[in-house]
């Protein structure tokens, strides 16, 4: 009985009703509650998963770079090219990750290991000055995984001679053993916070129930939509000649994502296929609960059909569009935008029912400004 | 509610006003301070969002900007403290109606209450009683003011909560119990009541409470015998609004101004009436008698724009209308080259902070002013006379995001005015 006069007291209040106008907060029905089993799921099977795929990748890169640097051959440059390449698309199945918790809590935060464009001037001066330290603020274009895809493929066929008759050869061994020892440390150390042996951010997450923006499920959609914004703006956006930057921006084939190992839509579809494993709750070894049963649960509607299907048919579209763009995206789109172009498109209307419809149905708050409400 | 113009009330009521308000807001300006606010939303943005017809007003440097919130807070004791009262609320009002203007992306209905209680007080002598004034020149003493002294801000609450009542009578408020239906499962952690605020019928449940409270209020703080319990609802109500949703000080500032329907009697004290000059009390009336005209008439102003006001928002603001939709969009911005045919996406976190991105995408008349900011920056760096169009994509009540703005139109060669604004593209449910 006390029960019901409080609430009633309480729903007397929103009489004077004051609240948030826009996007206030809230799921529909039992929708999130006590039902942890998603973020179970995501935790265990996904997300953990995910960061120790890219730490066992990241760490046989490292250790064959040592095998590289005490006796470059042809065979061994080779083999590091495929293991760079595995990391990488490992490192596109985790970046979802890394806006919140461990990852982005780091000093430097995770997605510092992979800004590009990287700055091939930079590495090069950095490489004749015998400058290794590549964990500094000015250096951050020059590390992580593209400058390993500058030192690993940037010289084409003379790749293997800026290894060994260089003049800066062995400048070159220490800078590409320093940038993928950084990479090591970084993403061991993320995995290590994740872990339950270690900062056990794991046991966090899957009781970090709720939908505030402080849940795990605000988290989650917030870090997975900035990395999906990543997506559209700069793995496409920017490099079509889509977006300004400084005023006139023809298109920039430089700019893509691995311009010189050329893997770029390789990349972005892994990151793609991953989003889209967490909202299915199928990435990795995900058994199907992912942030979908939410919106099922909640029947979340979306112009007179349900909202579950129109996402996923976006991202089913998204993803053909992506794939119908061959590699290597810096030629393709010199020669024809309309591919790329098509795909930045969908990724667009994605990006609106990630960041809009899916949120407002969970009533998850898509915000990291920090204000009252009325 | 009748107002006599020349019957007398003893002054207490508007010098407990007086304290509760100082109180409420030097905290309130002090709490703003203390978040970091000044800085997050008036010296970062590098855009700013005035109201039509003042986008003269400008923020300060960032020292001016600290100096008006220290001026504020410091008004704000004194107005408490009864000291220099004159020259303090005066300063309090301009302070805060100077914050309140340079930017809409932060307008919300409890600081335009307070500009409007802070107006009133101008008008009242709260410091003639119980104050430093009275302490510092004994003469200022009155007992005894005009009854509409403080008629007025009993009104002003009763508008306050009835067209607050009023603007939930909607379908989408009574029958549909949005938006409280999406946002009260997310209080479903709450101790106690959360296991009862994810069922569907706790929905309805609060809608209709709430409308009945907002639409009563104010006649049973009125109405002597339920005075007390009333003042109880107010108090208990707010402070669990307080607890569900993220507002802030605004349950405080509630609490603090409905004090005023308390008549206070203080025995045993010689009468000590306030004299006026007759043409004061003339003026004074005629000031009111407008006032209180705008005060009735502004909310209704939706009336006269076509479409679906939630979806338009075109007489939306200064009415009353308190956590009635649940909103929110994804705005493209496009800027073209009109010579070369040319078209770019504009990055919005260029010009703006998240929640002015935020605030912008699901309110037209921001949306305008952002795209004319658009495109002077890009007609400076050397583009001519770039059309800016927007696809922006909104959802309401958990409709499902559609296109919200007609997104062939270029939005530079559109001009803000209080004409309907034809390019928002009409709401189908």
């Amino acid at each position: 009985m006390q029960r019901i006069t409080l609430l009633f007291m309480a729903a007397a209040l929103v009489g004077a009703g004051y609240s948030c106008s826009k996007n206030g907060g809230g799921s529909n029905n039992s929708s999130t509650g006590n039902n942890d089993t998603i973020l179970v799921n995501l935790g265990n099977n996904i997300i953990l998963p995910a960061y120790q795929g890219l730490a066992g990748a990241v760490n046989a890169l490292d250790s064959a770079i040592g095998d590289f640097n005490a006796g470059p051959t042809a065979s061994k440059l080779s083999t590091l090219q495929g293991l760079f390449k595995t990391a990488y698309l490992s490192w596109e199945a985790s970046s979802e990750f890394n806006y919140f918790g461990p990852a982005s809590t780091a000093q430097p935060v995770l997605p510092t290991i992979n800004v590009f464009p990287t700055s091939s001037a930079l590495i090069d001066s950095n490489t004749s000055q015998n400058n290794d330290n590549v964990n500094t603020f000015a250096n951050t274009p020059a590390k992580g995984f593209p400058a390993l895809d500058y030192l690993l493929f940037g010289a084409g066929a003379n790749t293997l001679a800026g290894y060994t008759t260089d003049v800066d050869a062995a400048n070159r061994q220490k800078y590409l053993a320093a940038v993928s020892a950084d990479i090591k440390t970084e993403v061991n150390a993320a995995l290590n916070g994740w872990s339950a042996s270690g900062g056990n951010y794991l046991n966090t997450f899957v009781n970090g129930k709720g939908n505030s923006v402080s849940s795990s499920l605000g988290l989650l959609i917030n870090s997975m939509d900035e990395d999906f914004e990543i997506l559209k703006n700069d793995r496409l956006g920017i490099p079509l000649g889509l977006i300004p930057v400084g005023v006139v921006s023809p298109v920039l084939p430089k700019e893509v994502e691995a311009y010189y190992s050329g893997i770029s839509v390789q990349l972005a579809l892994t990151q793609l296929k991953a989003i889209q494993g967490i909202f299915l709750g199928t990435g990795e070894k995900g058994n199907g609960q992912g942030l979908i049963n939410y919106l099922i649960a909640a029947k979340a509607s979306f112009n007179g059909g349900l909202l579950s299907d129109t996402l996923k048919a976006a991202f089913t579209s998204t993803i053909a569009a992506l794939q119908a763009v061959p590699d290597p995206l810096s030629q393709t789109i010199q020669s024809s935008t309309a591919g790329a172009q098509a795909a930045f498109v969908q990724s667009q209307r994605l990006v609106a029912l990630l960041k809009t419809d899916m949120p407002s149905a969970l009533g998850v708050l898509i915000t990291y400004g920090d204000n009252d409400g009325d | 509610m009748e107002i006599k113009i020349n019957r007398e009330r003893h002054i207490a009521p508007l010098v407990l006003l007086r304290i509760t308000f100082g109180l409420v807001l030097f905290v309130s300006a002090i709490r703003f301070i203390a978040k970091g606010w000044v800085r997050e939303f008036y010296i970062a943005p590098k855009f700013h969002f005035p109201f039509y017809g003042f986008e003269w007003v400008r923020p300060l440097p960032p020292t001016g900007m600290y100096a008006v919130f220290v001026g504020m807070a410091i008004a704000a004791l004194l107005i408490m403290l009864g000291l220099f009262y004159r020259v303090a609320s005066l300063l309090f009002f301009l302070c805060f109606v100077y914050v309140e203007a340079i930017d809409k992306s932060y307008y919300l209905n409890h600081y335009y209450l307070v500009s409007l209680i802070g107006f009133l007080l101008l008008l009242v002598p709260a410091h003639r009683y119980f104050s430093l004034d009275v302490v510092r020149r004994p003469g200022l003493k009155v007992t005894r003011v005009p009854a509409w002294m403080i008629d007025i801000f009993k009104l002003q609450l009763c508008i306050v909560y009835c067209y607050a009542g009023l603007s939930k009578l909607t379908h989408e408020w009574m029958v549909e119990a949005m938006p409280l239906k999406l946002w009260l499962p997310a209080d479903g952690g709450l101790p106690l009541i959360g296991p009862l605020l994810r069922q569907g019928w706790v929905a309805y449940a609060f809608s209709w409470f709430g409308a009945v409270f907002d639409l009563s209020i104010g006649f049973l703080l009125l109405y002597q015998p339920t005075r007390k319990v009333a003042y109880g609802f107010v108090v208990i109500f707010h402070l669990a609004t307080g607890l569900l949703f993220k507002i802030g000080m605004f349950p405080y500032i509630m609490i603090a101004v409905t004090v005023i329907f308390f008549p206070i009697t203080v025995k045993d004290e010689a009468p000590l009436s306030l004299s006026m000059v007759a043409g004061r009390r003339k003026a004074l009336r005629v000031v009111l008698a407008g006032y209180f005209v705008l005060q009735l008439l502004v909310p209704f102003r939706y009336l006269l724009y076509p479409g679906k006001l939630y979806w338009t928002e075109e007489g939306y603001r200064f009415s009353w209308r308190v956590m009635l939709m649940d909103k929110g969009g994804t705005a493209f911005f496009y800027l073209k080259d009109a010579r070369s045919g040319r078209r770019w996406e504009v990055m919005n976190g260029e010009f703006l902070t998240p929640l002015q991105e935020r605030m912008m995408e699901t309110q037209p008349d921001m949306i305008l002013q952002y795209a004319h900011h658009l495109h002077d920056v890009y007609e400076k760096k050397g583009i001519a006379d770039p059309v800016i169009t927007v696809e922006d994509y909104v959802t309401l009540n958990g409709s499902g995001s559609r296109l919200y703005i007609d997104s062939t139109v270029d939005l530079a060669k559109q001009h803000e005015n209080f004409l309907p604004k034809p390019w928002i593209l009409p709401y189908r449910p």
